[in-house]
C-alpha cells in the first residue's frame, strides 16, 4: 500500500540526498524532535513515552523475584522484549514475535547490557536461588521509522524512572518491605541509526527514508564515547570508511542527546 | 543450532538468537546475489551449526557463500566473515568461546572483498574509538585471508572434478 507512494518518492528521497538536503527540511545529520516523558504508568514499576518526531513507543519495566541462570548464579535477570502493534503500522501484524521485533529488543537489550548500565550483581539476594528479574517491555505505539533508537530511548528512560522493592531476607525467605528505592543505572547508552541512501550516511531516518534506504547501521555509544553495541540491518553494505564515519558521528550525536536530555 | 553444540543442551528449536542470527547472515549474503535474476523465486540457505566456539555466524556466513557459489547462482562476490574483540584489553583475531566469555568486546564483520563492500557488521562489549578501529581492520585482514582459502576450496573442487573426467 504504502509502497508504491514510496517508489514514486524514492528518487526525490534520493535526489535531495545527494544534494545534501531531505525531504523533511532537515539536515542529513539531524535528529527529529524527541520527547520524553516517564511515570505514566502507574502500575508499572518503572514507564517512558518516547516521541522521535512521529515515532511513537511505550517502555515499561515490571520487576519480579526470579531465578537466575545456571552460568551466572549471582546475577539477577534483564530481559527486554519489543511488540510491534498492529496499530502501530499497516504492515505490523498480531501473533508471535517476529525478526523485526526480536531484532529490535535484540539490540536495545545489547546496549543496556554491554553498556554496563544495570549492575546485574546488585540485583541477587541469594546466589544461585533467588534474584531480581528486570523485565523491560518495549511497545511501539506508532511507527514512522528508526524505532531502534527510539526504543533504546525509551527503555533507558523506564529504567531511570525504576522503582526496586525494598527487601530483607528473614529465616532463608524473601521479606518486602515497604517503601522503594529507585533503580542505580550507571551509564546511559544511546543508539543511534544511520541510513545508507544514495550511498551517503543519513541520521535518524523516517519510515519512507527507511523504504528507500540500501542499508541500516545502528551504533550504540555510552557516556565516555565507546562502543558499546553495533547492528547493521537490511540487505545493502557498507565501506570500511563508511563505519568509520558512523562511529565518529555517533559518538557527536550520543553527546548532544545525551546534553539535550540531561542525562 | 544442534543441541549437544553448545555446554548446556540446547533445544533444537530456534531461539530469539538464532533467529536474529538468521537475519543478519541472510543480509549478509543478500547482497552478494544477483536476486534481480531469480523474480518470484525463493532461495533457500540452511545453516546447521554442530559445535559452536565462537565466531558461529562468520563461519556460518563463510561457508553459506560457498555453497551458494557451488549452486551456481550468480554472484557480485563471495562474502567472507571473520570476527576481532578485546581480550586482556588486547585486539585479537578471532575470539574464541572461552575468550568471548571474559566480556572484552567481539566484533564480526562480513566483507565482499573485491567490492570493499561490508555486509555484516555487529558488535558487543565496549571499545574507544580506537580499538573499534583497530578491530574492524584487523577483522578486516581476517576477512581477506579466509577469503583466498574460500577462493581454493571452489577451485579445488571444480579441479578434482576435471581429474576424474580426465
Amino acid at each position: 500500500m504504502s509502497s508504491i507512494i514510496v517508489r514514486v518518492k524514492q528518487k526525490q528521497i534520493m535526489d535531495l540526498i545527494a544534494e545534501g538536503k531531505r525531504l523533511d527540511g532537515r539536515g542529513l545529520k539531524d535528529y527529529r524532535e524527541i520527547k520524553v516523558e516517564q511515570g505514566l504508568i502507574e502500575r508499572a514499576e518503572g514507564s517512558a513515552r518516547v516521541l522521535l518526531g512521529k515515532t511513537e513507543i511505550m517502555a515499561g519495566t515490571k520487576i519480579e523475584i526470579g531465578k537466575p541462570f545456571l552460568d551466572t548464579p549471582n546475577e539477577g535477570v534483564l530481559t527486554v522484549n519489543a511488540e510491534l502493534v498492529p496499530l502501530a503500522s499497516p504492515t505490523f501484524e498480531a501473533g508471535p514475535p517476529k525478526e523485526d521485533s526480536i531484532e529490535l529488543a535484540r539490540v536495545v537489550d545489547r546496549g543496556i547490557r554491554e553498556s554496563k548500565a544495570i549492575d546485574l550483581k546488585k540485583l541477587c539476594i541469594k546466589p544461585g536461588k533467588k534474584v531480581f528479574v528486570i523485565f523491560v517491555d518495549v511497545y511501539v505505539l506508532n511507527h514512522d521509522g528508526n524505532l531502534i533508537d527510539a526504543s533504546a530511548l525509551a527503555a533507558l528512560a523506564a529504567l531511570l524512572n525504576t522503582k526496586m522493592l525494598n527487601y530483607e531476607i528473614e529465616e532463608d525467605e524473601v521479606k518486602i518491605k515497604p517503601g522503594y528505592t529507585p533503580l542505580h543505572v550507571r551509564k546511559h547508552p544511546i543508539a543511534i541509526t544511520f541510513a545508507k541512501i544514495n550511498d551517503k550516511l543519513i541520521v535518524d531516518p523516517w519510515l519512507e527514508e527507511e523504504q528507500t534506504m540500501d542499508a541500516r547501521l545502528t551504533m550504540t555509544i555510552d557516556d565516555d564515547e565507546n562502543v558499546c553495541a553495533i547492528q547493521k540491518g537490511g540487505s545493502g553494505y557498507f565501506t570500511p570508511k563508511q563505519v568509520l564515519e558512523a562511529a565518529k558521528t555517533a559518538m557527536e550525536k550520543a553527546d548532544e542527546i545525551r546534553k539535550k536530555l540531561k542525562w | 543450532m544442534a543441541p549437544f553444540s553448545v555446554q548446556e543442551r540446547k533445544s533444537p528449536a530456534p531461539s530469539r538468537r538464532d533467529i536474529e542470527l538468521s537475519k543478519v547472515i541472510r543480509e549478509a549474503l543478500e547482497p552478494s546475489i544477483f536476486l534481480e535474476y531469480y523474480p518470484r523465486t525463493g532461495i533457500d540457505v540452511f545453516v546447521e551449526i554442530l559445535q559452536a566456539d565462537g565466531g558461529t555466524r562468520c563461519a556460518s556466513i563463510t561457508a553459506a557463500s560457498l555453497a551458494l557459489a557451488d549452486a551456481g547462482i550468480p554472484m557480485r562476490d563471495l562474502v567472507v566473515a571473520c570476527a576481532a574483540g578485546k581480550a586482556d584489553d588486547t585486539i585479537v583475531l578471532d575470539l574464541m568461546d572461552t575468550e568471548d566469555k571474559k566480556g572484552g568486546a567481539d566484533v564480526p564483520v562480513a566483507l565482499m572483498p573485491n567490492l570493499n563492500a561490508i555486509t555484516l557488521l555487529q558488535m558487543d562489549g565496549i571499545l574507544t574509538f580506537e580499538e573499534f578501529e583497530k578491530a574492524v581492520n584487523l577483522a578486516l585482514k581476517g576477512c581477506r585471508k579466509i577469503y583466498t582459502m574460500q577462493k581454493e576450496a571452489l577451485k579445488a573442487k571444480y579441479e578434482s572434478v576435471k581429474e576424474v573426467e580426465e
